[in-house]
């Protein structure tokens, strides 16, 4: 996603903050504003998002909220080099989803886990975790994701 | 020769005499009967070479090269209909044709009005068996005429809504009948030599002068509308000023280019709710038999219950389910518009009403619905559709309804409207040189002008009377004008209607005084009944009435109906008549309409309201609220209400009581709380006075709290705050002694509400307090309904406290409850499951509200609720994206196409999709199936920023 169109997504979604449904809460509309910011690896905008969104899915009890918080929080650390706690919330995202059985999103964590683990230059590492993400990003038919999985896997 | 003709073509077209009669009363035999028409017309046509461009319901449009293979087709068809064996159920074709020039256009479509309308008003102007033809025709055919068959000259004849008088000719065919009744709709060009015509006979009557501007405009309006542009066309004007003369015109050039009127006319003195509509309904369904078999029967059923006469023919179809009245009223709605929409997929379509002025809310309502939907209709559907409407400016400020209506079309710009104005001198002068055949004189036209000032009916009428008062008169084939300085003309329109009705004779103005208050259309039935005349005296009177021109007798209604010309007249004799003979003659009338029409609620109700008799004005008012009521057009059972109350006397105040009720429920309705809250007061006032229990108060003061919450007004709400806590606090002190029950239990529920339903702030301690003790009740009651109203109470609570765990519990609780048999409300019992899906999904729960969400759809289709069916499809599809089972999620998007396809107009169908897209753009982008994913993300910007919806609701519908 370009930069232009992360910020029409996050134009939209803090409209819809102002105008939400009744049936749309807010810790849906965090949740994805916290998932949109790490896949921009916009920190600032994680800052602001993420603990919003770990705070709300706590509170509603969220179980898929709270992996994506996990996943935004990890690639969070991770962009400001905390290394260690990234990779252990990613993990902690990512058993979230196995229980929910979200193949996207267990794809999507998984990838994000290469990509910390290509960052520490620990390549095998990265290789596992493309590799899986790769099959469950096929697996769902994620066409654009497992491409992207393949472009990694020929890097490492 | 197998292309379409063009250039000069001749016409022949033909129409199934008396068809929805023979349709009413053959209903198992009407198909096969109308296929045996069918193949015989097609067959004859078609071996002569004959194009057969248009069938409309039993009427068929052909085009021929040539003159000789018209006629020839013409009397093949009427010779093989003659000898075809129909039994008791006998079809007879009447047959018009017409040699003229037409052209093609692009679409397929004659373009040729002055020669369509000419073939079509010839053909209407025969009868059954017979065949019509033009000078035109005959010019061209009278040397081949095939053996044995001849050509009877029936002299000129002005057709209806057409300028020039036309040469009738009428074919006479061997061993097949010749002689019919005078033709249709016309009035004879009286030849200057024939005797034995009246002066008033002479006057040509109801052309269309001097609106040339207007019709341009109108016709625009109407291109437009082919081109698929649904439009509302509004025409007013005052009283007399030709608003139903200039719609005629509008809708001659309509059938002309193939498309189908339906009408619905509006009475001052009321009628039975949609009662226009309901005409309307029956005419689609009589011109198109086959189309309601193809409806589903949800649909059909809710046809039926706007006319309710179509009931005895499919008794086998049940009504709808009962639902909330909001759903339930734009479920009947979304019926007439997907009845409307398949028409016009078929054929253009114009639904016409006249004097809108005196429509009832619910019609006018579903007519603002149908112009809405068109235009929202727009983006998938080129619905060709135009609305009609007559109504009388001067009597906007009563029509309370109508002026809503306008506005909300004007600002919507839904609509054209053409405002008739009077006729200028020079056009009075062109009316008065048509209506007399002849240049009228300056003098002449000075007086009528001056008096009459411009007014088309005023100057119809008092011309009229000059010639009944024998001062304009006709000798030595020329009309011979008064002068104006001798001459004492009606100083108004009343004057001159007055002034004619009493030249008739006696018998003939009582019997048509008598007729007035029937109003302005009248059965010769009831008007027997209520006369003193025996029955050939009142047929004298009706048709010296006739001859008078102040009433038509009116074709294809069934029965023997007239019509008073123009509705001003029975006005005047209404206002001409004195009080208490007014009362006796309503009396009679409603006897005879209890005796001949005892369904029909709405007129007794009215003429025995006018007859004073307060006992059965009461009961039929409160038949027809209840009428009114069940077919969610509350206006009318309101007004019926209020009816009722006034006639309710001192004594009787338990009926006050139940009336009040009754008419606070229905403005509760509505919204209009603030009126309903006095009455609920009063009734309970009322009730303290009697030995009523205590339960009946309860149920009262609940009443009133939910009215508070209800209110759309701030300013209402506000206003009545002190009341509603007045009524708070009595009802509590009045529970505080009673053993638990279902009232006190309803009551709690609304205070509960009442604590923050509509207020800031809200006070959420409160509502938790009275929920909470309406729980406990409810329980020691051990009813269902009642603790599944407690616990709904409890939830609002929950959910504003962020308690969403418990929210789930109780719903969850409220499910198990809703299984228990004395819960029958289909209807809540979706709604229930509903909100226990919503509330898992809420928390993250997807497959756990996966099984409530299905159940809720089974349901929702089992009732035909399609609006609930929409919402759970939306949540399911939600829950499956959140869980990646992006296939189910498309699979989801089939079912809501599969609705979208037998329904294509239904807004909610519209809002969901909005959402239904969005989501399935996103699936397809994951999937990298990028130009699927932009399409379809465009089309769901389309259908909301398309339809009423704005970039912002976009967005916030779409954050996918």
């Amino acid at each position: 996603m370009a930069e232009g169109e992360f910020a029409l997504v996050r134009k939209y979604l803090e409209i819809a903050l102002n105008k939400m449904a009744s049936w749309v809460g807010e810790h849906d509309l965090y949740a994805m504003l916290a998932d949109a910011a790490a896949q921009q690896r916009d920190e600032s905008a994680l800052q602001h998002y993420a603990p919003l969104a770990e705070e709300l899915a706590a509170r509603y009890d969220h179980k898929l909220y709270q992996a994506i918080a996990h996943r935004a929080w990890g690639v969070a650390h991770w962009l400001t080099g905390q290394h260690t706690e990234s990779e252990t919330l990613l993990n902690k995202a990512l058993e979230l989803f196995q229980q929910l059985d979200t193949r996207w999103q267990i794809g999507r964590t998984l990838f994000e886990l290469g990509e910390l683990a290509l960052s520490r230059s620990e390549n095998t590492a990265a290789h596992e975790h493309f590799s899986r993400a790769l099959d469950a990003f096929e697996e769902i038919g994620a066409l654009p994701d497992a491409a992207r999985a393949r472009q990694k896997l020929a890097a490492v | 020769m197998n292309s379409l003709p063009t250039g000069t073509v001749t016409f022949l077209f033909t129409d199934i005499e008396g068809s929805t009669k023979l349709a009413q009363e053959h209903p198992d035999k009407w198909e096969s009967l109308r296929e045996r028409h069918h193949a015989i017309l097609k067959s004859a046509i078609e071996s002569h070479n004959g194009y057969i461009f248009q069938i409309i319901g039993d009427a068929f449009c052909a085009a021929f090269h040539t003159a000789g293979d018209a006629l020839r087709a013409a009397v093949k068809s009427q010779v093989d209909l003659h000898h075809e064996n129909w039994d008791d159920a006998p079809i007879k074709v009447r047959m018009g044709i017409h040699t003229g020039k037409a052209e093609i256009k692009d679409d397929g479509q004659y373009q040729g009005y002055i020669s369509l309308s000419r073939v079509q008003r010839l053909m209407s102007a025969g009868h059954g068996g017979q065949v019509l033809m033009s000078l035109a025709t005959q010019e061209l055919v009278h040397d081949g005429l095939p053996e044995g068959v001849e050509l009877r000259d029936m002299g000129e004849w002005q057709l209806k809504d057409l300028i020039r008088p036309m040469h009738i000719y009428q074919l006479v065919i061997p061993e097949l009948p010749a002689d019919f009744s005078p033709l249709r709709s016309t009035l004879a060009v009286i030849s200057p030599d024939d005797q034995g015509a009246s002066p008033l006979e002479r006057i040509v009557r109801g052309k269309l002068v001097g609106r040339e501007r207007e019709l341009a405009e109108a016709n625009l309006c109407w291109q437009r509308t082919i081109a698929g542009e649904g439009q509302a066309l509004l025409i007013s004007g005052e009283p007399g000023v030709g608003k139903t003369r200039f719609t005629r015109e509008l809708l001659t050039l309509a059938i002309s280019s193939g498309a189908i009127v339906l009408s619905g006319e509006c009475y001052a003195e009321g009628g039975a709710p949609y009662a226009p509509i309901a005409q309307i309904i029956q005419d689609v369904f009589s011109q198109f038999p086959t189309l309601p078999d193809t409806l589903p029967t949800y649909i059909l059923a809710d046809l039926i219950a706007l006319a309710p006469v179509l009931r005895a023919r499919y008794a086998d179809v049940q009504p709808n389910p009962l639902m909330d009245n909001q759903t339930e009223q734009e479920r009947i709605h979304d019926s007439l518009i997907e009845l409307c929409t398949r028409v016009s997929l078929r054929t253009p379509l114009v639904l016409f009403l006249d004097d809108a002025h005196w429509a009832d809310p619910g019609t006018l309502s579903l007519l603002r619905h149908l112009a809405r939907r068109s235009r929202a209709a727009l983006q998938k559907t080129r619905l060709r559709l135009l609305i009609t409407m007559t109504y009388r400016e001067v009597e906007l400020d009563e029509a309370r309804a109508l002026n809503e209506i306008l506005l909300d079309l004007n600002r919507e710009r839904l609509a054209t409207r053409i405002k008739l104005t009077r006729l200028n001198k020079e056009r009075t002068r062109d009316m008065l040189t048509v209506m007399f055949a002849e240049e009228t004189t300056p003098d002449f036209l000075e007086g009528i002008y001056r008096e009459t000032e411009g007014n088309p009916f005023f100057i119809e009428e008092v011309c009229k009377a000059l010639i009944e008062a024998g001062k304009l008169s006709y000798s030595d084939g020329r009309w011979h004008h008064p002068s104006m300085d001798e001459v004492e003309i009606p100083q108004s329109l009343r004057l001159a209607i007055q002034t004619r009705v009493s030249r008739l004779q006696t018998h003939a103005q009582e019997a048509l005084t008598l007729a007035a208050i029937i109003g302005r259309e009248f059965d010769f039935e009831t008007l027997l009944r209520s006369s003193d005349q025996d029955e050939d005296r009142l047929i004298e009177s009706l048709e010296a009435a006739a001859r008078s021109q102040l009433i038509e007798e009116v074709k294809g209604k069934g029965g023997e109906k007239y019509s008073f010309v123009h509705a001003l007249i029975p006005t005047t004799l209404y206002e001409g008549i004195s009080g208490r003979r007014r009362r006796r003659a309503h009396e009679r009338v409603a006897n005879a309409i209890e005796a001949l029409y005892p369904n029909d609620f709405e007129g007794l109700a009215h003429h025995f309201a006018a007859a004073e008799d307060a006992g059965k004005a009461i009961e039929y008012s409160r038949r027809a609220a209840e009428r009114a009521e069940s077919l969610y057009s509350y206006d009318e059972a309101i007004r019926h209400l209020r009816i009722a109350l006034d006639f309710v006397e001192s004594h009787q105040p338990e009926l006050r009581c139940e009336l009040l009720e009754q008419l606070a429920g229905d403005l509760n309705v509505i919204h209009a709380g603030s009126e309903a809250i006095p009455l609920y007061q009063e009734a309970i006032t009322l009730r303290h006075g009697s030995d009523q229990g205590s339960h009946e108060t309860i149920r009262l003061y609940r009443k009133i709290i939910e009215a508070a919450y209800r209110m759309n007004r701030r300013a209402d709400v506000q206003r009545l705050e002190p009341v509603a806590q007045e009524i708070k606090e009595a009802g509590l002190k009045l529970v505080e002694d009673q053993p638990p029950n279902a009232e006190t239990v309803h009551l709690l529920a609304a205070i509960s509400r009442h604590a923050w339903l509509n207020r800031t702030p809200q006070d959420w301690d409160s509502a938790e307090r009275y929920a909470r003790r309406a729980v406990e009740i409810a329980e020691q009651l051990g009813t269902p309904i009642e603790i599944s109203d407690a616990l709904s109470a409890l939830n609002s609570v929950y959910g504003a406290r962020g308690l969403f765990r418990e929210r789930v519990d109780v719903e969850l609780r409220r499910l198990e409850l809703s299984r228990d048999a004395r819960f029958t409300d289909t209807h809540k019992r979706i709604n229930i499951l509903y909100e226990a899906g919503a509330t898992l999904v809420y928390v993250g729960e997807y497959a756990k509200a996966m099984p409530h969400l299905l159940e809720a759809e089974k349901l929702a289709l089992q009732i035909q609720d399609l609006d609930q069916q929409l919402t759970v499809l939306r949540v399911q599809a939600h829950c499956l994206y959140q869980m990646d089972q992006w296939d189910r999620v498309i699979k989801i998007e089939e079912k809501w196409r599969a609705l979208e396809k037998r329904y294509p107009n239904f807004f909610k169908v519209v809002s969901a999709s909005c959402f239904q897209v969005a989501l399935n753009a996103s699936v397809h982008a994951r999937r990298g199936e990028m130009e699927q994913a932009a399409a379809l993300r465009e089309e769901s910007r389309a259908i909301m920023v398309g339809t009423d919806g704005t970039e912002e609701q976009f967005a916030r519908d779409n954050y996918y």
